[in-house]
């Protein structure tokens, strides 16, 4: 009797641990699904408060990878008072390693090197998105459970549950969808320190631009205080010829 | 006139007939009244009681329009402060358990908005030659040598504005700001049936401040959601404790006064029937209930119940002592005291409901709750008071009062009456003098909500809360001035922030200003940042390019605290004034002085104080008004009703004199000795007139039986004088000793209240003893006199 339950408990561990160990490889999936290796888009931001105001914000963005790390360069094209206002990044795989950042501001004439502790939770140029959301959080940061599978829409989903590893976070806990056919995030819950509904995030006109798999749009909306942002990714394009002398503070200060 | 006078025959007839019919009935009235009190129980459950300043006001009110809008512009204005004080914040075990603090209060309140402003904590942008280095004060690694420590105190010397804000001087006090998320709408968190979201935060905050390991730092907290969660946490204990005490004290003058069990029972069956009927009904219906002024329904009722009850009782007693039988005894006593327990129920009624002439939630609340309570301990006390005193054994008549022909009270009270029919003018001056003094120390009364006048230092929390305010990190009260301008972007405008700046100097020159928060900090930090951290630059940019290139790079360094300074579509600016203390009239001249200022220098906009202190000032105004309003109504009504009664208008009209005297007497009261009008001494004279035309109307009254049978003035007088003067005693004796209560309390408003409406319900009684008969008899309010003095 003893033995047998050992047994199923051995068993019952074993098959959490797979259960872990599965959803954790969809994320790596996720997080290594083909794009290119360098890209170059439009971005679109639309900043919407509760109140209906807006605030847009145009970007014209390149990146290229650099073995696991990214270099990307971007220019605001509007408003017009920060027209010209570059940024340079190189963000590194390794979460020990402090990406670099540049910012280049043309009204003061300045380049600025942005050193230090910058959290990766921090909102992203006031929007409701977080360093994190937009760029590629390293899979190990989170715990992650398949809570089910489902369909919808024609489309076959995994529900995976991600908890943050470490304290200090924004979120307790995230459900994040992923399509099967692609592995592309459709949707993301985001549940705050009392286990509420704090942002929702969700991707659409995902379709394939030469031969990846891409987002058109991402819309994220802070339920709690109403507040939303949509992402607009125009004219994708993927593998195009980028030299990496791009990638560099001249180029930041002289703009497009 | 006299011809629609009420006939008090047929009343008192109808009321002996009911009197019948309960006593027959009486079993099924009493099963009635338990499954009323279980409905009541289940009712009460569902109370929810308010704290909170912004909920004063009601629906619609400009100022909380106003409020509303700045909210929603720029988010939730209410946040949780924290002043620390040990010997020297910079020994490393200091900075560690700061940080732990700190961290602490921003990951377990509830409402955190993820970000805590501390020494420990802030992110710190320094200029370097070739950038900016965005980093913290203290490290992540908290040094223990003292090259590390002195380069903490050289990064907080770099800027000198966070020696105002975040560490003072000497090192001994630091104070920690957590801005809190948009509080959920009242409906969301009540039908999660959880407590209110300030309250949730100032409770947590309690717990966190106070968990041993902090001790070292003697943690303070400050903030609205704190002071309300402590606020309510010692209403909460002291009305349990006053209660407690009014009610002992009661019983035991009761128990002396009607040294009889039933005597004791009755009254306090009524007043807990209607104080849990009332309760019930705030439940069942979802009345606004207020936590300042709470307490004040229960104890009306408490106090009316025992009146009621003894008037009933006086008559049962005397009735049992001269004859002995129960219900005869009953039977009369209804009959006798009905109509003037049921008009005079009535009349405080309306002078209660008069309260919803004021604007402001807590006031009316107080009317209308206190109002249903007394017209549940009415119906109780006609009802159930004759009941239980039915129950019982007939008694021998008492020989030794049958051979005095009355109780040894009511004949001291016959002396006094003699007293007064013969010292007529001395009286009248006397009454005359104290009211004209009183009249002009009403002109003096002046309103006021701040925490130390109407709550006071002796209690401890205020105490607290005002010696952090004292400080020179700490503060307690604010205020938000904002600026309208009318197009969008011109918030951002160089020459707009210019004159901003201006103005803030001026602001920060008025003696109450302590501390200023707007966008300028971030704006002018950021270009001290980008300039290399040259001090020159701590000023404006030279153009809105910059500007906006500045708040731009302030986002992507992961600010967000810029929202809470200017608007969406750069329209608005906000700044935040701390102040260091708070008195009310300084204040109101200063803000006025402060908003003409800013129209003067921003043309075209609109510049209007918000924020709590603005609330109380409007408050103040309103209950200013509200005051005289509520005080002209009531006298209004109850003489309106008195002429009805009475059927005519002049004994209406003199029926209001010793009812508007001890309303006067409290105004002069409160004036001359400088009282505060707060929540609590507010409610004081509307609540005096309602109590005090129940003794008027018991007097007049039963002058007017007694002239019917006797067609003389001190005949009737006299009679009336032994059969309901001990009673008038008694009820105003027992009611000063149940509000008498509330003199226990530290709690200044709550002293005020008893002290002052006991010097109310005692001139009451003095006046109706001492002036309404010589009104009476002066004015022959029930038509001429046919059996003359010498005739009698």
């Amino acid at each position: 009797m003893k033995k047998s339950f050992v047994a199923t408990l051995l068993l019952s561990a074993s098959f959490l641990f797979a259960a872990e160990q599965n959803a954790r490889d969809i994320m790596v999936k996720v997080k290594n699904r083909p794009d290119g290796d360098t890209r170059s888009s439009s971005m679109e931001m639309k900043l919407v408060n509760k109140n209906g105001g807006t605030r847009v914000r145009k970007i014209t963005s390149f990146a290229m990878d650099v073995g696991e790390d990214t270099k990307t360069i971007m220019f605001f094209q509007y408003p017009n008072d920060v027209k010209g206002t570059g940024f340079l990044t190189v963000n590194y795989d390794d979460v020990n390693k402090e990406d670099d950042k540049w910012l280049y501001l043309p009204a003061l004439k300045k380049t600025r090197r942005i050193s230090g502790k910058s959290s990766k939770t921090d909102y992203f140029m006031g929007s409701d998105f977080t360093y994190d959301d937009i760029g590629k959080r390293n899979v190990d940061e989170d715990s992650h459970k398949l809570v089910r599978e489902e369909s919808a829409n024609g489309f076959d989903y995994y529900v995976i549950e991600s908890t943050p590893k470490k304290e200090g976070e924004i979120f307790s806990k995230k459900l994040v969808w992923i399509r099967k056919d692609c592995d592309v995030v459709e949707k993301v819950e985001f549940y705050d320190k009392l286990g509420k509904l704090h942002r929702k995030m969700i991707s659409s006109d995902i379709k394939k631009v030469d031969g990846f798999w891409t987002i058109g749009k991402m819309v994220m909306e802070n339920v709690q205080t109403g507040h939303s942002t949509e992402l607009l990714f125009l004219d994708p394009k993927f593998n195009v010829q980028l030299d990496s002398k791009i990638f560099t503070v001249n180029k930041l200060e002289r703009g497009l | 006139m006299s011809k629609i006078r009420i006939n008090i025959d047929l009343v008192n007839q109808k009321f002996e007939q009911f009197a019948k019919y309960l006593i027959s009935h009486r079993l099924v009235f009493l099963a009635g009244l338990v499954v009323l009190l279980v409905l009541s129980v289940i009712g009460a459950k569902k109370i929810y009681v308010e704290t909170s300043w912004d909920s004063y006001f009601v629906e619609g009110d400009p100022m909380l329009v106003q409020t509303d809008k700045f909210k929603e512009l720029f988010g939730n204005d209410y946040f949780v402060s924290v002043l620390t004080e040990c010997d020297d914040i910079y020994k490393p075990e200091n900075l560690r358990l700061l940080r732990k603090l700190s961290e602490d209060l921003r990951d377990n309140l509830s409402y955190s908005n993820g970000t805590v402003t501390s020494l420990t904590n802030i992110e710190y942008t320094l200029g370097t030659d070739e950038g900016m280095e965005i980093t913290q004060i203290v490290p992540e690694e908290i040094p223990t040598d003292e090259a590390g420590i002195a380069e903490i105190k050289r990064r907080v010397a770099a800027k000198p504005e966070f020696l105002k804000k975040l560490v003072s001087a000497d090192g001994k006090n630091t104070f920690v700001i957590v801005k809190l998320r948009p509080f959920p709408e009242d409906s969301v968190w009540k039908a999660e049936g959880k407590i209110a979201p300030d309250m949730q935060t100032g409770a947590e905050a309690y717990d966190i401040i106070h968990k041993p390991e902090y001790a070292p730092l003697h943690p303070n907290a400050g903030g609205m959601p704190y002071m309300s969660s402590e606020k309510m946490k010692f209403i909460n204990a002291e009305m349990g404790r006053v209660m407690m005490l009014a009610m002992i004290c009661a019983v035991i003058v009761m128990a002396l006064v009607t040294r009889s069990l039933r005597g004791v029972v009755s009254p306090i069956l009524s007043s807990l029937s209607g104080i849990l009927m009332t309760f019930g009904l705030v439940g069942y219906l979802g009345l606004y209930m207020d936590s300042t002024n709470m307490m004040v329904p229960p104890f009306l009722a408490f106090a009316v119940s025992i009146a009621y009850n003894i008037h009933l009782y006086s008559f049962f007693r005397r009735e049992m002592l001269l004859h002995g039988k129960r219900k005869d005894a009953v039977v009369h006593a209804v009959r006798e005291t009905g109509w003037s327990l049921l008009f005079s129920g009535l009349t405080t009624i309306v002078a209660l409901l008069s309260f919803l002439t004021v604007m402001l939630r807590p006031i009316r609340s107080v009317g209308v709750l206190s109002a249903i309570s007394v017209g549940f301990v009415l119906a109780v006390v006609l009802v159930v008071s004759p009941i239980l005193l039915s129950f019982g054994k007939d008694k021998k008549p008492n020989p030794k009062v049958l051979q005095r022909g009355d109780t040894r009270m009511a004949l001291l009270m016959e002396s006094i009456g003699k007293f007064v029919l013969t010292h007529r003018g001395k009286i009248l001056t006397c009454f005359t003098i104290v009211a004209a003094i009183s009249a002009v120390g009403m002109f003096k009364m002046e309103p006021s909500f701040d925490v130390e006048r109407t709550m006071g230092r002796k209690v401890e929390y205020v105490s607290k809360i005002l010696e952090m305010g004292e400080s020179p990190l700490g503060s307690v009260y604010s205020y938000d001035l904002e600026i309208e301008f009318p197009n969008s972007d011109d918030a951002k405008k160089v020459e707009n922030l210019k004159k901003f700046d201006e103005y803030g100097k001026y602001i920060e020159s008025m003696p109450l200003s302590k501390r200023l928060t707007s966008i300028l900090d971030i704006v002018k930090d950021l270009n001290r940042t980008v300039n290399e951290n040259n001090e020159a630059f701590y000023r404006i940019p030279d153009t809105e390019e910059q500007v906006a290139q500045l708040l731009l790079l302030y986002e992507n360094a992961g600010g967000s605290e810029s929202n809470y300074w200017i608007d969406y579509d750069y329209r608005y600016l906000r700044m935040m004034v701390e102040i260091s203390t708070y008195n009310s009239n300084e204040l109101d001249k200063e803000i006025a002085a402060i908003t003409q200022k800013g129209k003067e220098m921003f043309p075209g906009a609109t510049v209007s104080a918000v924020g709590n202190i603005p609330q109380f000032t409007t408050m103040q105004q309103y209950l200013v008004k509200g005051q005289i309003r509520s005080f002209g109504l009531s006298i209004l009504i109850v003489a309106v009703l008195l002429m009805v009664v009475f059927g005519s208008l002049r004994t209406g009209l003199i029926g209001m004199i010793p009812n508007v005297a001890p309303a006067i007497f409290v105004g002069g009261y409160l004036g001359w000795m400088g009282l505060p009008l707060d929540m609590m001494s507010a409610t004081i004279i509307p609540m005096v007139i309602g109590l005090a035309v129940d003794d008027t109307i018991h007097f007049v009254n039963h002058t007017n039986e007694e002239y019917e049978r006797t067609k003389n003035y001190s005949s009737a007088i006299l009679r009336v004088y032994r059969s309901t003067g001990s009673a008038l005693v008694m009820t105003t004796f027992i009611m000063c000793a149940t509000f008498g209560g509330f003199m226990t309390s530290k709690c200044t408003m709550l002293f005020n209240f008893g002290f002052v409406l006991s010097i109310g319900l005692g001139s009451a009684l003095l006046a109706d003893l001492l002036v309404t008969p010589i009104l009476v008899k002066k004015f022959h309010i029930f038509g001429k006199e046919q059996v003359l003095e010498k005739e009698k």
